[in-house]
């Protein structure tokens, strides 16, 4: 103990000074001066007038909404969550700064995955006593199944993330180190391609680094950990799914790098090897980049409740068969506990100095330890050493009387627990505010990579900005502003710290090379249909409003009966509901804006964004503008609902179809002919034949001959033009049948859906069964058949032809997509 | 004593399941007291991806993985096993129970303090005062460790009740103590927890016990199927002492050791995750039965 109290570094480099001292200013020097390296850009945003500092702050977000750069795709609350907030102007890191921290974040991985391959390992640094072993056994975040395991690639961290506060003595101190799954590296990459736009003369004229080269080294980094199998190297970005507040990031960063967005669900492990469920059948995987947590990987190995993980895949790493980076268990090394014992090791095992300082940080386990920084706590941020007090972290500052007491007995109760770090007030940077540019306090997130020639460091980062006055161990870590950080005049180039060879020469890679996950097919199949349900609901509601807002004759009541009727035929509404006449209004407002109206069109837009959410790295962002503006359409403030007037619903419901048509355009157009695509499109098929058939049911139901629901009918399906260039009558059931129903050549028809699902079926993927779509046409034939002798056919007849097109997209979903729920025992 | 034990384990799904994934430590441990001269694992229907490791505590732990249709799962683990009564230890020589408190906290992993790791909370054993205060009692200054652990062995058996239908597998510790009863799974589990919150070193113990008693001797409890029981880390000398709360006793030649771990969750043993919709139905059956011939 008393070791390791030696060897802190309040007696080597000088610890940060506490919350009073003065703080440290990013652009201007202690005379008034301006930095010279932020001499550029200090003129630039000075002379911005108030017209122009508005219009940078709504082109930032804007584009950070139109790239979708949602973090929180969705919400609970059913609607686009929050798009995380930048601010505009970089922090600026002098190149020599940026030197230091360079050398001593490759210093510091090193160490890091030294200490991770001694405690999984011989645990020789607990027999030494560079480490309490109590820090180690009191650790959840240690893995019992990962001791002993030699990771493939031989490296237990490939990145890593590191906090890094400036204090008023001007040195970039480490506050906190993320090994486990580095969150962010996705965003520094968004935050730079928005930042560089809006300010291109300065991102120029300083010569700032360039980020490209750190990706493409990650990429063939996680590419060689295994060694080659004769082929490509498949590596897959896993994400615990889309409901993860980073699931945005996660398929950024996969595209990115150009791997695979995957869920848990979409691998397994067979004879302890792991594969990729696609529709082609398993392919192999060599390589994971993960982003699931530790206790989510593998419910053989960790017990959860209910499950989820890959069961086996820790049993194919432990054997060899899969990387997985990085390794599970190394967010052991993310506790703020190890940081004070770090200096050590570094001096013991590297016979060198740590080259980063850090923030005063005690783990209160040691007697001694304890009792001195207890004597002067509130000078002190008492933080979780293992993440198990959810009330921490906490200014010890601010605490009652009563409430220190409390602290002080739970912490004299599990000491292991708790770890005190300064209360320190970060370096200020100017930030674009509403009202002006503000100093706003910042920290700073740097990346490293842990390459096979050796650790290389990203010229640049994520900067968190903070509120005045409240410590950055405090700061949310999914909300507030953050912002690009610039390393100007580049001298200390990338590249030239990057003669890290390939280890083989590797060619590019499109993801879609892998073939499409059964998961994101399945996902998209249900984007097709939901899209075209949200179609068929909004021309519904538009025609049954069009008849609501006019002259209110009987031949309008009649229509408008007839619209309800189909509105109820097509399970908008419950089929016994009854609309009092002076409701009519509020119930339609309600179908197009209330998110808790089942059926109507927020819960079907909802029901679609949650599929394409999962499915986010296959469709392109002009795509998710178009569902992100969906949402926006019909969001309205729930009291606002009933206040809507007709025509406003209309002009509304107007907006929707064209949104509609723009993305059946896109996918019609835009899209390549893959797999996913073919699902899509079959979706969106068979969802319209059974539309279709539902209307016709509604309009069969009601006898032959001319019937008011016809005309509402003709418009839902955009045939009215059609219908009218044939028959110059009032519509009849017959002709309306073989229009809706029989003619090939209207792409409304069952017919054409029916052509085009025979063709496309046959191009996807297996040899399966499809003995259904003879049965559908065997009732087509039957329809027709009847329709000859009687003039028209019973609405069962549609019935059943319903009911064959459903059991058909059944079948699919049974052959294609795993369906299967799992136990856990 | 010489034992044939046949542990069967059989799984009925409702639905069929198309493929699954096991671990099982089911092999008895190799130690001093006790040897496994023969061990086998009947998986039917066989498995396509097998392997065995030691996990971290030292437990024979055996992967497998079944694929293609199936609806019942059935392992059965055979050994032979045989085990010395432990020699006997004085209760009152063994160490004060704060100086091994105290052994198990210094800086350095040292053989007198590896046992420290037994000391935290686990995934199923949670610290806290009301398993400290319940141990107190048995635990006044300086009184030797094995002395205090056979009092709290005795109070836990005297106090909590032997009731099957009290509680599940992932019943809490802290409704175990406010029920007063439970299995021997939850009177391992609170043991380890009043240990624990204490400071010392406990981990849980999964085995056998013989089933059919011999003539004169008293039927154990919880032998239908395995059992599991607490050993204490008493010291250097002493090293770990087991006991058993269900039994209220020191385990001798009648219990058979499996695997060690923090608690349950590290030695459970059959754990599986399938693929496949609907429930499923457990059938176990453990035949602990004495070799004469030996």
């Amino acid at each position: 103990m008393a070791e390791s109290f030696r060897t802190h570094p309040a007696s080597s480099p000088q610890p940060l000074a506490g919350a009073a001292a003065p703080v440290w200013d990013e652009m201007v020097d202690g005379r008034g001066q301006v930095r010279p390296h932020w001499q550029n850009l200090s003129v630039k945003i000075q002379r911005w007038s108030a017209d122009e500092r508005h219009s940078i702050a709504a082109a930032a977000a804007r584009m950070i909404a139109d790239l979708g750069t949602t973090f929180n795709v969705y919400s609970d609350a059913g609607s686009v969550g929050q798009p995380y907030e930048l601010d505009p102007i970089p922090l600026l890191v002098a190149a020599s700064d940026w030197a230091n921290v360079s050398a001593g974040l490759a210093q510091r991985i090193r160490l890091i995955d030294t200490v991770l391959a001694d405690i999984y390992g011989p645990q020789q640094l607990l027999r030494e006593g560079l480490i309490p072993p109590e820090l180690v056994h009191s650790s959840p975040a240690f893995l019992e199944y990962a001791r002993g395991v030699q990771p493939v690639g031989g490296r237990h961290v490939i990145t890593t993330g590191c906090d890094l506060v400036r204090g008023s003595n001007g040195q970039w101190t480490v506050l906190r180190d993320h090994p486990g799954a580095p969150g962010g590296l996705g965003q520094v990459l968004e935050n730079r391609n928005v930042t560089s736009s809006l300010l291109p003369d300065p991102f120029e004229a300083l010569q700032i680094a360039r980020l490209g080269p750190f990706f493409d080294l990650e990429r063939s980094t996680l590419q060689a950990l295994l060694p080659v199998r004769g082929e490509m190297p498949n590596v897959v970005f896993l994400t615990p799914g889309f409901r993860h507040p980073s699931y945005f990031e996660h398929a950024y960063k996969a595209r990115l790098l150009g791997f695979p967005l995957v869920e848990p669900a979409d691998l397994t492990v067979r004879e302890r090897r792991v594969f990729l469920k696609t529709l082609g059948g398993l392919r192999r995987i060599d390589g994971v980049a993960c982003r699931v947590g530790d206790d989510g990987l593998d419910p053989l190995e960790h017990w959860v409740r209910g499950g989820g993980g890959v069961p086996g895949l820790v049993e194919a790493w432990r054997t060899g068969n899969v990387a997985l980076a990085n390794a599970p268990g190394a967010g052991f090394a993310g506790t703020p506990a190890l940081m004070p014992f770090l200096p050590g090791i570094c001096r013991k095992w590297f016979k060198e100095e740590i080259k980063l300082p850090f923030v005063e940080t005690w783990w209160l386990s040691q007697p001694e330890v304890r009792r001195r920084v207890l004597d002067q706590l509130h000078r002190y941020v008492l933080l979780s050493a293992f993440g198990r007090d959810p009330l921490l972290p906490l200014r010890c500052a601010t605490l009652s009387p009563s409430a220190r007491k409390q602290w002080l007995a739970t912490i004299e109760e599990r000491p292991y627990d708790f770890v005190a770090q300064l209360d320190l007030t970060p370096s200020e940077s100017p930030s674009l505010e509403t009202r002006g540019i503000r100093q706003r306090p910042v920290i700073w997130r740097a990346f490293a990579l842990n390459a096979s020639g050796g650790p290389v460091v990203l010229p640049g980062g994520l900067a968190k900005v903070g509120k005045t006055g409240q410590a950055p161990q405090m700061w949310p870590a999914h909300a507030g502003f953050t912002k690009d950080v610039w390393i100007p005049d580049a001298a200390a180039n990338f590249m030239s710290q990057t003669e890290v060879k390939s280890p083989r020469p590797l060619k590019d890679r499109h993801p879609s090379a892998l073939e499409v996950p059964s998961r994101i097919a399945e996902q998209l199949f249900w984007v097709g249909r939901y899209a075209e349900r949200i179609e068929l609901a909004t021309r519904l509601l538009r025609v049954t409003l069009r008849n609501l807002s006019g002259e209110s004759g009987r031949l309008q009541q009649e229509q408008l009966g007839a619209c309800l009727t189909l509105i109820r035929g097509s399970n908008l509404l419950p089929k016994d509901v009854i609309i009092h006449p002076a409701q009519t209004l509020k119930t339609l407002a309600g179908l197009i804006h209330d998110p808790t109206a089942r059926g109507g069109i927020p819960s079907l837009t909802r029901s679609l964004l949650l599929n394409a959410a999962a499915a986010r790295d296959r469709l392109s962002d002009d795509t998710w503008r178009f569902f992100n503006r969906l949402e926006g359409i019909v969001h309205l403030a729930p009291g606002a609902v009933g206040l809507r007037s007709a025509s406003e619903l209309l002009r509304t419901l107007d907006t929707l179809v064209l949104h509609l048509a723009a993305f059946a355009g896109m996918q019609a157009e835009n899209m390549t002919r893959g797999q996913g695509w073919r699902f899509l499109e079959v979706g969106r098929r068979i969802e319209r034949a059974l539309s279709g058939l539902k209307l016709l049911r509604s309009a069969a139901g009601q006898g032959s001959g001319e019937s008011p629901l016809l005309d509402p009918l003709l418009e839902t399906c955009d045939s009215v033009m059609t219908y009218r260039r044939r028959h110059f009558s009032r519509p009849r059931l017959d002709a309306v049948i073989d229009l809706i129903f029989f003619d090939a050549t209207n792409p409304r028809s069952v017919a054409y859906q029916i052509g085009i699902l025979d063709r496309e079926i046959t191009l996807i993927p297996g040899d399966p069964d499809f003995g259904l779509l003879p049965k559908i046409r065997e009732q087509l034939q039957a329809i027709d058949h009847r329709l000859a002798v009687t003039a028209a056919p019973a609405a069962e007849d549609f019935d059943r032809c319903f009911l064959a097109l459903e059991d058909f997209a059944d079948m699919l979903t049974q052959h294609y997509f795993s369906h299967s729920v799992r136990r856990v025992y | 004593m010489k034992y044939r034990l046949v542990h069967r384990t059989k799984y009925t799904y409702e639905g069929a399941v198309t493929v699954s994934h096991h671990l099982a430590r089911l092999a008895p441990r190799t130690l001093p007291g006790q040897s496994c001269p023969w061990h086998e694992l009947e998986i039917v229907p066989p498995p396509v991806g097998r392997g065995v490791h030691l996990d971290s505590f030292g437990n024979a732990t055996a992967y497998f993985e079944i694929e293609g249709k199936h609806e019942t799962l059935e392992v059965t683990a055979r050994s032979l096993v045989e085990v010395l009564p432990p020699a006997y230890r004085e209760p009152r020589a063994t160490p004060p129970w704060e100086a091994v408190r105290a052994a198990c906290q210094i800086e350095k992993l040292t053989p007198g303090s590896e046992a420290g790791a037994f000391r935290f909370a686990s995934p199923m054993v949670p610290l806290g005062k009301e398993f400290a205060d319940y141990a107190r009692v048995e635990f006044p200054p300086g009184r030797p460790i094995l002395e205090a652990v056979l009092g709290l062995t005795a109070r836990i058996f005297k106090d909590f009740k032997f009731d099957p239908k009290a509680t599940e597998v992932t019943t809490h510790v802290s409704e175990v103590l406010k029920k007063r009863a439970g299995v021997c799974q939850d009177f391992a589990h609170l043991m380890l927890a009043c240990l624990r919150s204490l400071g010392l070193p406990a981990r849980y113990v999964s085995g056998y016990l013989e089933t059919i008693a011999p003539p004169g001797k008293v039927r154990l409890t919880g032998a239908d199927a395995s059992h599991a029981w607490v050993a204490v880390f008493c010291g250097e000398s002493s090293g770990w002492i087991d006991t058993d709360p269900t039994n209220n006793l020191l385990p001798g030649d009648r219990h058979i050791t499996v695997a060690w771990g923090r608690d349950f969750s590290d030695v459970s043993p059959l754990r599986g995750v399938t693929l496949g919709a609907g429930g499923q139905k457990l059938d176990v059956a453990v035949d602990v039965t004495r070799e004469l011939d030996g």
